[in-house]
């Protein structure tokens, strides 16, 4: 059993592999790998010094093969491919990924949602609509790949971190600017082209598209320089300014996303940002390309959340689940200020501080099931959790009462038999 | 889960390379003398004797410091404190034997990184509610999706008060499972007895057996 996801800085197999010397000079100034500190011992030969001109040519080599094949942007009315192609290969693979998707435990099924989103993306993708599909996945981590036969895959922590149908416009739109691109078949060449044939075929062979586990196979497809990320940026905002959304919001998003990214442990391997990292660089040119511009004021907040009601206390449990609890206490605080979801967003931000229970943690955690407890539209839950820290600090009738609330407010609650156990 | 294989441990390696030295191009060829041979054979048996997964045989039992009735027989494909008995292949039907995880360790005991990995680790004092949500969140984190306990109650595990669950939870293939659970913390540690199957066929074949298990261990 593996703990969390495979980080994606890990699994980029493209961005480590873009020249073994690179790689090389990575490992032996990397600190953490103990083969760095490790003096020479006697008989472990020493490398020779490469003379210059040389080295030049072999830098010149492996920058040559880092470069990223050039490729035709794909045409809205899309001719059907030569079967011979590199690009029919990988999208026969692509297609086969996706009927494994299709039977996998962490689609979400949602009609209604997964009709807004189609939707959504089918005003984005203009001309382009008929060739994409928008599937959901049950993942607790910022993220959202389009595959070359235009599988678009949206992982249920990036809907959790959006605030609004604007900043969701344009990550979609980013994703269709990478489509439109073909930057996948662009990434595939260049692997097959490189040492890093084996990664390509690692992915090919993979599956389990919903499994954290396989994130690291299948985000080494997606793991696209940074011109290209440049490039789908620009593209997602101008689909963003055509619809008139407000630009603004594309920048705002990546700043909230990079505050999380700013507490991740980098010893970890999980990260929230599958495939698309991110970067103060990022949010600023997001921002700066927002300015001076004449755009669209929509946001459309009130539309999103409708949209996403259903499932979004499932997605905060996924979050909170995944026990990265620095990056969850950085987005719950961004959560609590919003407008909306007052009591699940105080609920789990209790979850949190009890899960964690580190010192001080018990307290922070009754008073925000206090807060939530306020709100009319609280969670039986939150009862049960702020009975489960009176109980820990032996604040024993506080909690009787606290519980006794509970059951009465879930009468079928699953953990109803221990609880009245404790009430005996 | 990080602990090696018991079974595929290099023991005995060291004989093997002595009765057959591994220099092949060497003019004179060794041939194996008949002590030698024996002592191979011998040690062959040995070895493949030690790489077949212990039978458990209906009856009483003595697991790591449980005593336990199994009424039918199982083959342990585990090792001490994280036993994993199975009939048919763990796909098909596990039942998960881990006893006295320590705090600060993995539920699962999988391997953590560093004092700031935050993994569902262990801690003394939790309640029946919380040792469940953490077994859940073990789960979850090994790549299953839609996990949950259902029913929880108390119950015991060789006469320290614990409780018992039921388990969803599918696979990444989209196949549905059912699990039972039996665990206590209640001395320090963790011990728990989880038995998973598939919700088709399998889960409930086995049902009635392992619950005459958790029973045995009620005292």
């Amino acid at each position: 059993m593996t703990e969390g996801a495979p980080a994606a800085n890990d699994a980029r197999g493209g961005r480590r592999a873009c020249g073994a010397a690179l790689d090389f000079n990575r490992r032996a100034g990397a600190k953490s790998a103990p083969q760095a500190r490790r003096p020479p011992t006697a008989g472990t030969p020493v490398p020779c010094p490469l003379p210059r001109a040389p080295l030049l040519l072999l830098l010149a080599l492996l920058l040559t093969a880092c470069a990223t094949p050039r490729v035709d942007p794909v045409s809205p009315i899309s001719a059907a491919t030569d079967a011979a192609s590199d690009e029919a290969g990988l999208i026969m693979q692509m297609d086969r990924y996706e009927s494994e998707l299709m039977h996998s435990a962490a689609l979400v099924r949602d009609p209604a949602l997964n009709r807004y989103l189609s939707e959504l993306t089918c005003k984005l993708a203009g001309d382009h609509c008929p060739q994409i599909r928008v599937h959901l996945v049950r993942q607790p981590y910022f993220n959202a790949q389009m595959g070359p036969n235009g599988m678009l895959i949206v992982w249920t922590g990036l809907l959790l971190r959006v605030e609004d149908e604007a900043q969701l416009a344009f990550v979609l739109g980013h994703e269709i600017g990478h489509y439109v691109a073909r930057d996948s078949l662009a990434r595939w060449q260049k692997l097959k082209s490189t040492s890093n044939l084996a990664a390509a075929l690692q992915l090919l062979g993979g599956g389990l598209i919903g499994a954290a586990a396989s994130m690291g196979a299948y985000s080494t497809l997606y793991a696209f320089g940074r011109e290209q990320e440049r490039a789908a940026d620009d593209y997602g905002l101008q689909q963003l300014r055509r619809l008139g959304y407000d630009d603004r919001r594309a920048g705002e998003l990546w700043a909230a996303v990079w505050e999380e990214e700013k507490v991740r442990d980098r010893e970890l391997l999980s990260s929230i940002f599958a495939t698309h990292p991110a970067s103060e660089e990022r949010r600023d040119r997001l921002r700066q390309a927002a300015q001076g511009i004449d755009t669209g004021t929509m946001v459309a907040a009130d539309p999103y959340f409708a949209a996403v009601a259903g499932q979004r206390r499932l997605w905060l449990d996924d979050e909170i689940g995944r026990r990265h609890y620095r990056q969850t206490e950085v987005l719950l605080k961004r959560l609590r200020a919003l407008p909306r979801a007052a009591a699940d967003h105080a609920y789990y931000t209790a979850e949190m501080y009890r899960r964690r229970a580190r010192s001080g943690d018990t307290e922070l955690a009754i008073e925000a099931y206090r807060a939530a407890i306020e709100h009319a539209d609280a969670v039986p839950e939150a009862w049960r959790g702020l009975g489960l820290c009176l109980r820990q600090l032996g604040r024993d009738d506080e909690a009787r009462d606290a519980l006794g609330e509970y059951l009465a407010r879930a009468p079928k609650a699953e953990d109803r038999a221990i609880i009245e156990s404790w009430l005996r | 889960m990080s602990r090696p294989d018991p079974c595929c441990s290099p023991c005995g390696s060291d004989l093997v390379s002595r009765a057959f030295p591994k220099n092949k191009s060497s003019r004179h060829k060794v041939a194996p003398t008949g002590a030698a041979r024996r002592c191979l054979l011998g040690l062959s048996l040995a070895l493949l004797s030690a790489c077949s997964s212990p039978l458990i045989k209906p009856g009483a039992q003595t697991v790591d410091g449980l005593a336990l009735r199994t009424p039918q027989s199982w083959s342990d494909l585990g090792f001490r404190g994280q036993r994993l008995w199975t009939r048919d292949g763990a796909s098909l039907n596990a039942l998960r034997i881990y006893t006295d995880i320590q705090p600060g360790e993995h539920v699962f005991r999988a391997r953590l990184r560093g004092e700031q990995d935050e993994g569902a680790r262990f801690r003394a004092g939790l309640s029946s509610i919380e040792i469940g949500e953490l077994i859940v969140e073990g789960l979850r984190a090994s790549g299953l999706s839609n996990v949950v306990a259902r029913d929880l109650r108390p119950a015991s595990l060789n006469g320290r008060s614990g409780f018992r669950a039921e388990l969803g939870f599918d696979t990444s293939a989209g196949l549905h499972y059912r699990g039972l659970l039996l665990a206590e913390g209640n001395d320090g540690t963790l011990s728990f007895l989880l038995y998973t199957a598939p919700a088709e066929f399998y889960f409930e074949r086995d049902r009635a057996t392992v619950e005459s298990i958790f029973d045995s261990l009620a005292r």
